[in-house]
């Protein structure tokens, strides 16, 4: 009962938030953007609740409960690296093009409404099929909890996150997502000590998980592996998470959930600043929820499915008051990015697919309407989808993840970093990278396992950047293009600030003595509890 | 000894990237100084 009251309050203050900040939104840029005017905190904010889902507290966790939690946080090396790689070679420039979307800066940087579709389906196909995960992860919890049919708590899901973000838009989203990565960040770091402590606590919990009867290898850096396992050797699933986590590093780089909240922020500064807090935030908030998670085992192997482990911990292993806390957590964190995912999708069919608002034939008020209504169209479609689609919380999203690393990936850094980058050759380089991940995705559905190297976003991958490389040499760059180019290459006058570049000037020292306290950390808290296991 | 190499790589990583947005941002205020000096010499042919 508490746990029931505890979600649906949590659920009343999302719902109250957007209809109160809806009435703010009174223009296209407020509603795509929040006005541009977000400060760090709001930016940080949303840039790790829109990453962090059921993917992370759910099927993530899930894996690290299997016995891989240590392959998890080397994955989660690359892609946290994401942040700051991601915002200083590409969101800081992106930020400078004023785009209400990502697809119109791919228009405008490469003058072609061919390219601004593109991009804008590949966000609505890749970007649908990772909603529609994270919904079904946050419908299968909420059913379980709350006690209730999958297909109710689908729908009550669904009205809360489409109800706010399409009220309240950008704005709406931003606030919501914050105040989400506050609830999830507490829920974590207060529950995961707790559940330590309750499968005999720090060192004891990390020496018995070292060497437990059903999963022996669990927190050596390589997890199970052999026949039975996962992963076949200690190599492959080496590999396999470099990999893995190089591909998500693109994708919290390029993805248009992660890069589009650049475009709300008050100017490049917060952005770069934003970048580095949600690097050293998803370091931080992992190290504890993988391996404290992955302990569980040591009370409870047998968890079925995986994926419901925190969920379990909370309601087993620690106070009520907490346990609400929690999994209202992990709630937050599914609805935080499920708005996000809504309003980008409601935002391209409108901004960049729709020829009258793509080209400012009408009025600021009709888009907004427009903007509200396709949201509301889309919302519905998606409803449909998640009934008739099975749930597989963690590798739709992976898969879905893995469509924008490879297509979109090298287009970003080329529109950047390239003065020979062609039209035509980001079009089909972003259309053989797309390619290439669904036919590696076919030939491992068929049965044949690819190797570990040969992963369909290193096919797309690879496609992507061959491609783009000769076109453009049998290609010209136009006078549009070219001043285009310039133009995202120059420091902007209203950056010329010295107050705001010494402060942001401070913040790689933020994260280099944040690297110094995590080293401490994990050797403290993980690498010696495991040598006395041996 | 994977699992010394995985302590010191986790924390590691904020490291690297601390020093690459060091220089980064190091390059960015060159570049702010001199599109300062550069407005400021504008702003003096102007007065002039």
């Amino acid at each position: 009962m508490a746990f029931s009251i505890g979600i649906l309050i949590s659920f009343l203050i999302f719902v109250l938030i957007g209809i109160g900040l809806s009435k703010k939104v009174s223009n296209v840029e407020e509603y795509y953007v929040s006005g541009r005017n977000a400060g760090t905190f709001l930016i940080t904010g949303s840039l790790v609740a829109s990453f962090l889902s059921t993917v992370a507290f759910m099927g993530e966790v899930g894996f690290s409960y299997d016995g891989y939690p240590i392959l998890l946080l080397i994955l989660t090396i690359f892609n946290a690296s994401g942040y700051v790689f991601g915002v200083l070679f590409f969101g800081r420039y992106l930020r400078r093009s004023k785009a209400l979307t990502v697809p119109e800066y791919f228009g405008k940087r490469f003058n072609s409404n061919k390219v601004r579709s593109l991009t804008a389906i590949t966000t609505i196909i890749g970007v649908s099929a990772y909603l529609i995960a994270v919904t079904q992860g946050g419908a299968v919890l909420l059913s379980e909890i709350l006690g209730i049919k999958y297909w109710i708590a689908l729908v009550i899901m669904w009205i809360v996150y489409s109800s706010f973000t399409i009220l309240s838009g950008a704005r709406g989203v931003l606030v919501t997502d914050t105040f989400m990565f506050l609830l999830f960040s507490i829920a974590t770091f207060i529950s995961i000590p707790l559940i330590i402590k309750s499968v005999g606590g720090w060192p004891g919990a990390i020496i018995e998980g070292s060497s437990l009867e059903s999963r022996p290898d669990m927190l050596s850096w390589h997890g199970l592996t052999g026949a039975e396992a996962y992963m076949g050797t200690p190599g492959e699933a080496l590999a396999w998470a470099i990999i893995m986590g190089v591909v998500w590093g693109f994708v919290i780089a390029v993805s248009p959930w992660q890069t589009s909240r650049y475009l709300m922020a008050k100017n490049e500064h917060v952005a770069i600043r934003s970048g580095i807090i949600a690097m050293i935030s998803l370091i931080v908030l992992y190290l504890f929820l993988q391996i404290g998670t992955s302990l569980v085992a040591i009370k409870n192997p047998d968890i079925v499915p995986s994926e419901k482990v925190f969920i379990w911990a909370a309601q087993n292993l620690i106070p009520t008051w907490i346990g609400v806390i929690a999994v209202s957590g992990i709630l937050a964190a599914a609805i935080s990015s499920c708005s996000t995912f809504l309003q980008l999708i409601g935002n391209s069919v409108t901004q960049d697919l729709l020829p009258k608002a793509r080209d400012g034939q009408i009025s600021n008020k009709q888009i907004l309407r427009i903007s509200r209504l396709s949201m509301m169209g889309v919302s519905v479609i998606i409803l449909l989808i998640t009934f008739w689609q099975p749930p597989a919380v963690m590798w739709i999203g992976y898969f879905a993840a893995t469509l924008f690393a490879a297509s979109w990936g090298p287009v970003a850094f080329f529109s950047v970093y390239s003065k020979t980058v062609t039209k035509t050759a980001a079009f089909w380089s972003i259309i053989l990278g797309f390619m290439g991940v669904v036919f590696g995705e076919s030939i491992n559905a068929v049965g044949v396992t690819l190797p570990v190297y040969l992963h369909p976003a290193i096919i797309g991958f690879i496609l992507s950047i061959v491609t783009i490389i000769i076109i453009s040499k049998f290609s010209s760059v136009s006078q549009e293009e070219r001043l285009f180019y310039m133009k995202i290459r120059q420091l902007p006058e209203e950056e010329l600030d010295s107050t705001d570049q010494k402060v942001t000037e401070r913040y790689p020292y933020l994260l280099i003595g944040s690297g110094v306290v995590v080293i401490a950390l994990t050797l403290i808290f993980y690498y010696w509890p495991v040598t006395l296991a041996l | 000894m994977g699992e010394l190499i995985f302590s010191i790589s986790y924390g590691g990583a904020l490291i690297i990237a601390g020093v690459v947005s060091k220089v980064m941002v190091s390059k960015s205020t060159r570049s702010l100084t001199q599109q300062t000096s550069e407005f400021k010499m504008l702003n003096k042919k102007e007065v002039n």
